[in-house]
């Protein structure tokens, strides 16, 4: 049982003074892409978004071995483990001073993975390793560390990964992780298939775009619903990748590159013509029929004008681990007459350079908060208690205004096209009908859901 | 390969131990690091901080700062957060890559102190070595920094008690922390002061005032020397396990007895917490115990370890005992007459001479088809959140008819 004086100490100091400025920001004054100046890190205990340790998961049979120090691993370690079974899947070489003097990053990697390899009580078919900024500031040669694992283990995909957040000169973390989540994947003959890249959720089946496919005699093969290893290679057949999200373009163009599969991005969108361009560019790429789009769109604005009678002026916070377009969702939602008051993000992607320039024009008082500004940990948690009830779309909007009434999306949670708007619209309805109980344990889980 | 490590997991590090120690004091805590870091600590070993407001950030270090060895990015981003917050104090920690390039934490301290006007910690850490030296080396500088002259002298039999050592990475928030309180002042003590748990600032200036010190955890041990030191206040090193364990603890709490569980003098010489951190080479196989089986193999934390030790031996019957510590770098002191193995082979080996194993949950994966064999005492700093549902109240008289259920 958790002791409520433990973990909320009563003599622990209050921040009344502190004031917002600098962590929010009304959108008419903000900044494109980057409205806040981020000194030092705050980082939110609401984490319900993937992870590196989580998202290799998503390779079937994929064993993940980190060789990093222990500051490294004590997080991924910890996060692996909540996930069901996710332990049996993750193990770990720990760098030490006596390494990084000695200088025998290659010889303690390549030992390393090969006893935990020999170790395991089955083989694995695929082993993405990781490396820490640690070996890379001091030039280790991964090309001797794969090159030696792969000729001493034939039948296993080595795949480098790398968690190197100091090392970000090209790309983040999370576009880096995704593109090596592709990389066991090898040309196959090709098919009429296409692959969906990198997701961390299987795209809902229903969606528009997943039908004219399907109907146009197109296997679609979807990353984060791969079953089996077998699955997952299969990828190798198809014609195109298709990719929704800024962070995959390189894992496209990379299998552009390599395998000769088209890159095709269909960006994940809430505006009518950027769906319907979607549509149009997939129709003509493929040779498909263009669904009936003035039925979709008549349809999600015959929702949106029925949900708007039961939310009313309910305040309505968003978050950016929701969904990649938090701006756009706030545009759609603003323009059909919900009350968004806040958008939790800490920078803009370059896809929502439309929505940030039409709210600032239209809506210049809709505040942007940071997520991540010094400033976010010390300031109240009371707009549930300020405003009466507050509707949070996503757990970190629900975390920062403290309410239950919460959409639990994350990274739009596969929903995708005109199908993912009308449902994430059902979704605002059920989560304003009623409190989530259970908030408070879904928000601090990370990668909640994930079951890879 | 003594540093592969199939199925365990990791000790939070030295910047964590930083944190925890100091959390609730009002300071602006900085973990010198690229990204990461403090969301682990968050997120997996810090119980308060869902419901606690805390200066506990990240610096987000970048490449071309490491590699110029510039810091002036650090030095103003402390500057710009303590104007707006106002901490007490700052104390800044490294990761491995500030580490690597040898920056200067003793003139970062300076910079900052010089800049804010406030105490600042510049601790070199290296995100490497385990939580305990860190803890360590931030009591120490709190102590002296803050710890008013006594206005009275130490005196037996004790009235006054410090609590040293107490942070959810040791005791969890399941209610340990608030029993072995209620044990002493039930006892008739005074809690002098609490180094860290439910205290201020202010409360922990006044600890020059008590009469003994009791180090519940070795992240405090160094704090107890260097009280002893200063200020003449002895120290007793455990955890009050158990009726029978409840009682002799309160009583060598009144004598000030050192030897209590460890057998120490208590002069024994101080040895700075920087000490650990200065070796290269944690994963160490000191080989204690022949290969003879033995009734009960405790794992964990020093001053945890010694206590159950006792509490096992006198309480349940068990005649023999065994202790491993995983944590090379804990108190010289406090390591005698244990095993000190980090090595997943090495620890296997021992869960196997034993008949039953007291240890955190995760070490059961060692022996997968011996699940009864081990007991699970799950330890906030090695498994964070994962297991709080699991933990049980260790401190205290209850604790006998827990363990004599799990040991049927």
């Amino acid at each position: 049982m958790i002791y409520e004086n433990e973990v909320n100490p009563p003599q622990a100091r209050r921040y009344n003074h502190v004031t917002p400025d600098g962590a929010n920001i009304a959108i008419g004054k903000a900044s494109f892409p980057k409205p806040f100046y981020i000194g030092l890190q705050y980082a939110s205990p609401a984490r319900g978004h993937w992870t590196i340790a989580h998202s290799p998961m998503l390779i079937p049979g994929c064993h993940e071995i980190y060789v990093c120090c222990a500051c490294c691993l004590h997080g991924v370690v910890l996060s692996a483990d909540e996930v069901p079974e996710g332990a049996g899947r993750f193990s770990m070489v720990t760098l030490t001073n006596e390494n990084l003097i000695k200088g025998n990053l290659e010889e303690m990697m390549i030992d390393g993975i090969a006893h935990i390899i020999d170790e395991l009580p089955e083989r694995p078919k695929c082993v993405e390793g990781f490396t820490s900024c640690m070996q890379h500031f001091l030039h280790i040669d991964l090309n001797v560390v794969y090159g030696t694992l792969r000729e001493r283990y034939p039948d296993i995909d080595f795949i480098d990964g790398y968690m190197i957040p100091t090392l970000q000169r090209r790309y983040s973390p999370d576009v880096l992780g995704r593109r090596q989540l592709m990389r066991a994947v090898q040309p196959l003959p090709r098919k009429k298939a296409v692959n969906y890249v990198v997701n961390y959720y299987p795209v809902d089946a229903d969606n528009e775009l997943s039908v004219m496919l399907r109907d146009g005699g197109y296997d679609i093969h979807d990353f984060a619903d791969c079953q089996t290893y077998e699955q997952y290679k299969a990828m190798g057949e198809s014609e195109a990748n298709i990719y929704f999200l800024e962070n995959s373009e390189p894992a496209a163009k990379d299998m552009k590159r390599r395998l000769k599969q088209e890159a095709l991005y269909l960006m994940y969108s809430y505006d009518y013509a950027v769906l319907r361009q979607n549509l149009q560019t997939a129709a003509d790429a493929f040779g498909l029929a263009m669904p009936d789009c003035d039925a979709y769109e008549q349809e999600i604005e015959a929702k949106a004008k029925a949900l708007l009678e039961k939310v009313g002026s309910t305040p309505i916070a968003i978050d950016y681990t929701a969904t990649p377009r938090p701006l756009g969702l706030a545009k759609f939602l603003l323009t059909h007459g919900f009350h968004v008051y806040a958008v939790y993000l800490d920078k803009i992607l370059p896809g929502e350079k439309e929505a940030f320039d039409f709210l600032q024009k239209e809506y210049p008082d809709l505040e942007l908060r940071s997520a991540m500004h010094f400033k976010r940990g010390l300031l109240p948690r009371d707009d549930s208690k300020k405003f009466g009830k507050v509707l949070a779309i996503g757990q970190m909007a629900a975390y920062f205004t403290d309410t239950k009434y919460f959409v639990n999306l994350i990274e739009n949670s596969g929903l995708y096209g005109y199908v993912g708007l009308s449902k994430i619209l059902d979704w605002i309805g059920e989560a304003n009908a009623a409190e989530n109980p259970k908030m408070r344990e879904i928000i601090q889980i990370k990668a909640w859901g994930c079951h890879g | 390969m003594k540093q592969a490590q199939r199925v365990l997991s990791t000790y939070a590090v030295d910047m964590f131990g930083i944190a925890s120690s100091l959390y609730e004091l009002g300071g602006l805590i900085v973990m010198h690091d690229a990204s990461g870091c403090n969301s682990t600590y968050d997120t997996h070993d810090e119980p308060r901080s869902y419901d606690t407001q805390s200066m506990v950030y990240i610096s987000g270090l970048n490449e071309i700062d490491t590699i110029q060895g510039n810091d002036q990015r650090l030095i103003d981003d402390i500057a710009e957060a303590a104007e707006a917050a106002r901490p007490y104090f700052i104390a800044i920690g490294g990761s491995p890559m500030p580490n690597a390039i040898g920056t200067d934490f003793k003139a970062i301290q300076r910079l900052v102190a010089d800049r804010t006007g406030l105490p600042t910690l510049g601790f070199r850490t290296d995100g490497i070595h385990s939580y305990l030296p860190g803890a360590g080396g931030a009591y120490v500088w709190l102590a002296k920094q803050f710890v008013k002259p006594a206005s009275k002298k130490p005196e037996l039999p004790a009235k006054r008690v410090n609590l040293l050592g107490l942070t959810p990475l040791d005791f969890s928030v399941v209610g340990n922390a608030t029993t072995l309180k209620q044990i002493v002042t039930d006892a008739g003590f005074t809690i002098q002061s609490s180094w860290s748990m439910g205290d201020t600032l202010e409360g922990l200036s006044t600890a020059a005032d008590a009469d003994v010190n009791v180090v519940v955890s070795s992240t405090a041990f160094y704090l107890a020397q260097y009280l002893r030191d200063t200020y003449g206040i002895p120290y007793v090193v455990g955890i009050p396990m158990g009726e029978k364990g409840t009682a002799d603890w309160l009583e060598a709490l009144r004598k000030g007895d050192s030897s209590y569980v460890t057998g120490l003098t208590g002069d024994e010489e101080y040895v700075k917490a920087q000490y650990a951190l200065a070796d290269l080479n944690a994963w160490k196989t000191e080989q204690a115990y022949d290969d003879t089986p033995c009734d009960v193999l405790v794992i964990g934390e020093p001053v945890y370890l010694r206590s159950m030790k006792a509490f096992l031996e006198a309480e349940m019957g068990v005649e023999k005992v065994r202790l491993l510590c995983p944590l090379s770098d804990a108190p010289q002191w406090l390591l005698k007459d244990m095993e000190v193995a980090s090595v997943e082979a090495v620890i296997r080996q021992e869960c196997r001479k034993a008949r039953r194993v007291i240890a955190d949950p995760i070490y059961a994966r060692l022996l997968p088809d011996e699940p009864d064999k081990f007991i699970s005492m799950p330890h906030e700093a090695y498994s964070g959140r994962h297991y709080h549902d699991d933990m049980p109240i260790f401190v205290g008289p209850s604790f006998t008819a827990w363990m004599k259920d799990k040991l049927k």
